[in-house]
């Protein structure tokens, strides 16, 4: 019951496009009310899920069946951002998980609790229903202009990589994730203030910690007949922190459970819907314009606790032990298993049509697995990731065999995919795309890690020519200790390497040796495959690091590297996401075909150390 | 009021909003703050507490990267708003 509390995984809806979601049951039912999450769009909902997880299995544990879900085109879910009628889809699912919630845990009462975005179109819903007895709004969006002002300011905020001319002037690119015109103005037609919510519902609000209270949105609905409380417990600006810094908003969990409890009221008769068994196995359309083929993904624990947890991705006829090319997609970061800007969703539904079996993983304490015991939640280098891919890999091979497996990550991702090499884990190749370390040691202090040094390097070089800096050099507009900090630090660096390509040739081993490391690699037969952003630190780093090792392996094709133009750290624009995709494609199918396509790309540079 | 007038509440903001590894208080008016750590994620918050401090709205146009890439480029915007 503990596994069910932390969340069973179910797909609901229309069988022809599925919504995702997770279901958490209470040992002890002891709310009459169920609690439907509605999460926020685009990246908030990348930085609000840990939250909304911890939030769905506290109500379980408090007695509260809670259902949290994808909205259609999100996360796990089918179909894109770019889709049509995105705002009537989005208050669909939450119909639909309303549906799901009660057909499975029995409850007639549904909250619905939303954050940001999420709280503007649970009270779309909440206004059109009768049936809804309470709304929670966390930080609600209210006036959908300022929001969309938001967007387009996070939009314009992001360092200029891709070319201009390549966008869409019709989508609105945000921190990775897309809006279109037709949402944007569907969702400018949206005014809370002038919803009228049936008097019967209890509302309950909270305010975002981090900016003044506005309390237009409680009068309207307090002159409507609602009641309405507004409370402003602290954790809102600190659960909404980029994935690998967000906070569990506890007291915002206890505020919202506390008052489901008190509006709950003693258990009413409750119809029992735990038996209905949950769907784990959708069917999908193919990302892919080039194939009508459709995708089967099925949502998998790895391990016999039920701590670890995947989904898989196969092509629909394939079939069930048939033992195809395995990739196994490791988190970037502490995003959970849909990869940045939903890279790893798409990515796994394309290669999938094409015959190659996808498994996109949540490491140990990130995203929906389990902490390990011993160990600490979101954890972006935990040290259990070897172990977690090795479990992983077994289980796939029992379920269905593997001809081969390639691990393929971004940055953490990056590196744990390449680690787990170093270690002997079978790989037929590694992927790793814009890795910024190559050797993690637990409590390696982050004020200025090694790739801000070669970070900064590169920009020191870009500047010197450019008369901006002089002018704040002479100014004393710049902070000369941390440049002669960065600067000591590059040289030490430098220097080390030295000492290790000197090492190296004189056959002594020293550790955390990139050099030697690679060759270990290579010498198991796994191929290695570098993707850069440019300007990304970690190619200074690989070359430092391995010296002469990598012109070597690069020869001898054991090891490529490649790097995307006008792309930057987690591919941020659709464009750099598309030439990455293409990447990696090829990259998938020249293994899986042979006499598949190439990796060539006009946008791309591999430096072939020659 | 006057421009440290100014700075220093920007500072203030910064420091509340701006997610920098470096402390608010020791930024020069010059220093590039999306070098001192600040996202693009943190900037719209800082965008959105500037327009409270300051009771201006930041246009469209305004809506760039360079006007949030200092504490003098962000004073500069709020002085364009109000007008002088």
């Amino acid at each position: 019951m503990i596994i069910a509390q932390r969340g069973c995984p179910l797909y609901f809806g229309d069988p022809e496009r599925p919504l995702f979601g997770w279901l958490h049951q209470p040992a002890e039912q002891r709310a009459s009310i169920g609690l439907v999450i509605c999460s926020p769009t685009g990246y908030e909902a990348v930085c609000a899920r840990r939250a909304i997880k911890h939030l769905a299995s506290d109500a379980a544990r408090a007695g509260i069946p809670a259902l949290r879900f994808d909205y259609d085109g999100t996360g796990d879910s089918a179909g894109t951002d770019l889709d049509d009628n995105r705002l009537r889809s989005w208050t669909k699912s939450i119909e639909m998980a309303i549906d799901a919630l009660r057909s499975h845990s029995g409850v007639q009462r549904v909250c619905l609790l939303g954050i940001r975005l999420g709280a503007t179109l649970a009270t779309l819903v909440a206004s059109k229903r009768s049936d809804i007895d309470a709304l929670i709004g966390v930080a609600p969006i209210v006036n959908v202009r300022t929001y969309l002002r938001e967007l387009r300011a996070l939009s314009l905020a992001r360092p200029r990589t891709s070319p201009p001319d390549v966008t869409d002037g019709d989508v609105l690119e945000a921190a990775g994730f897309e809006m279109t015109l037709q949402t944007r103005e569907a969702l400018l037609a949206v005014d809370l203030m002038k919803e009228s919510p049936p008097p019967s519902l209890r509302v309950l609000i909270i305010e975002r910690d981090d900016m003044p209270s506005n309390d237009a949105w409680p009068r309207h609905l307090q002159a409507a007949g609602v009641n309405v409380e507004s409370l402003r417990p602290p954790g809102y600006a600190a659960m909404m922190l980029d994935s690998h810094e967000a906070q569990l908003p506890t007291r915002i969990i206890a505020t919202v459970t506390e008052w489901i409890m008190r509006l709950a009221g003693p258990t009413a008769t409750i119809l029992d819907g735990r038996s209905k068994p949950l769907r784990t196995r959708a069917s999908f359309e193919s990302p892919s314009a080039s194939s009508s083929a459709r995708v089967h993904e099925s949502a998998q624990f790895l391990d016999e606790q039920c701590t670890l947890f995947g989904i898989v991705s196969d092509a629909e006829n394939a079939p069930a032990e048939h033992p195809t090319p395995l990739v196994l997609l490791l988190n970037a970061g502490a995003v959970h298993h849909i990869g940045p800007n939903r890279l790893y969703v798409t990515l796994a539904r394309r290669l999938a049509a094409r015959g190659v079996r996808v498994l996109r993983m949540d490491l140990s304490g990130l995203g929906d697995s389990a902490v390990a015991e011993g160990y600490i939640d979101n954890d972006v280098y935990t040290p259990r990731a070897e172990q977690d891919i090795r479990t992983a890999i077994a289980r796939m091979q029992q379920l269905y065999g593997a001809s081969e497996v390639h691990a393929v990550g971004l940055c953490s991702g990056a590196y744990h995919g390449f680690k787990a090499a170093v270690a002997g884990v079978q790989l037929r190749s590694v992927v790793a795309i814009n890795p910024l370390t190559f050797h993690w040691i637990s409590g390696m202090s982050l004020a200025i890690p090694e790739y801000r040094v070669a970070s900064q390097m590169r920009h020191y070089r870009k500047m010197l020519l450019e008369w901006e800096l002089w002018k704040r050099l002479l100014t004393g507009n710049v902070d000369l200790g941390e440049v002669m900090h960065i600067l000591q630090r590059r040289i030490k660096a430098a220097s080390y390497n030295v000492l290790r390509e000197i090492a190296r040739a004189a056959r002594i081993s020293l550790p955390r040796d990139l050099g030697s490391e690679l060759l270990r690699i290579a010498r198991q037969n796994t191929d290695v495959l570098f993707v850069f952003a440019q300007n990304e630190p970690g190619l200074d780093l690989l070359q430092g690091g391995a010296g002469s090792v990598l012109n070597r392996l690069q020869r001898r094709e054991l090891v490529q590297v490649v790097v995307l133009q006008q792309s930057d750290h987690t591919f941020t624009t659709h464009w750099s996401r598309k030439n990455l995709l293409e990447v990696l494609t090829a990259h998938t199918l020249s293994y899986a075909c042979p006499k598949g396509v190439t990796a060539a790309h006009p946008l791309t540079t591999s430096t072939n150390g020659t | 009021m006057t421009d440290s007038d100014r700075a220093a509440r920007i500072r203030r903001i910064l420091k509340d909003h701006g997610r920098l590894s470096a402390d608010a208080e020791g930024l020069t008016t010059e220093q590039d703050l999306y070098q001192a750590g600040m996202t693009s994620h943190a900037s719209v918050n800082v965008m959105l507490a500037l327009e409270g401090e300051f009771e201006v709205e930041f246009p469209d146009h305004m809506l760039k990267r360079n006007v949030f890439n200092t504490i003098s480029s962000i004073s500069a915007a709020i002085d364009d708003l109000n007008g002088n």
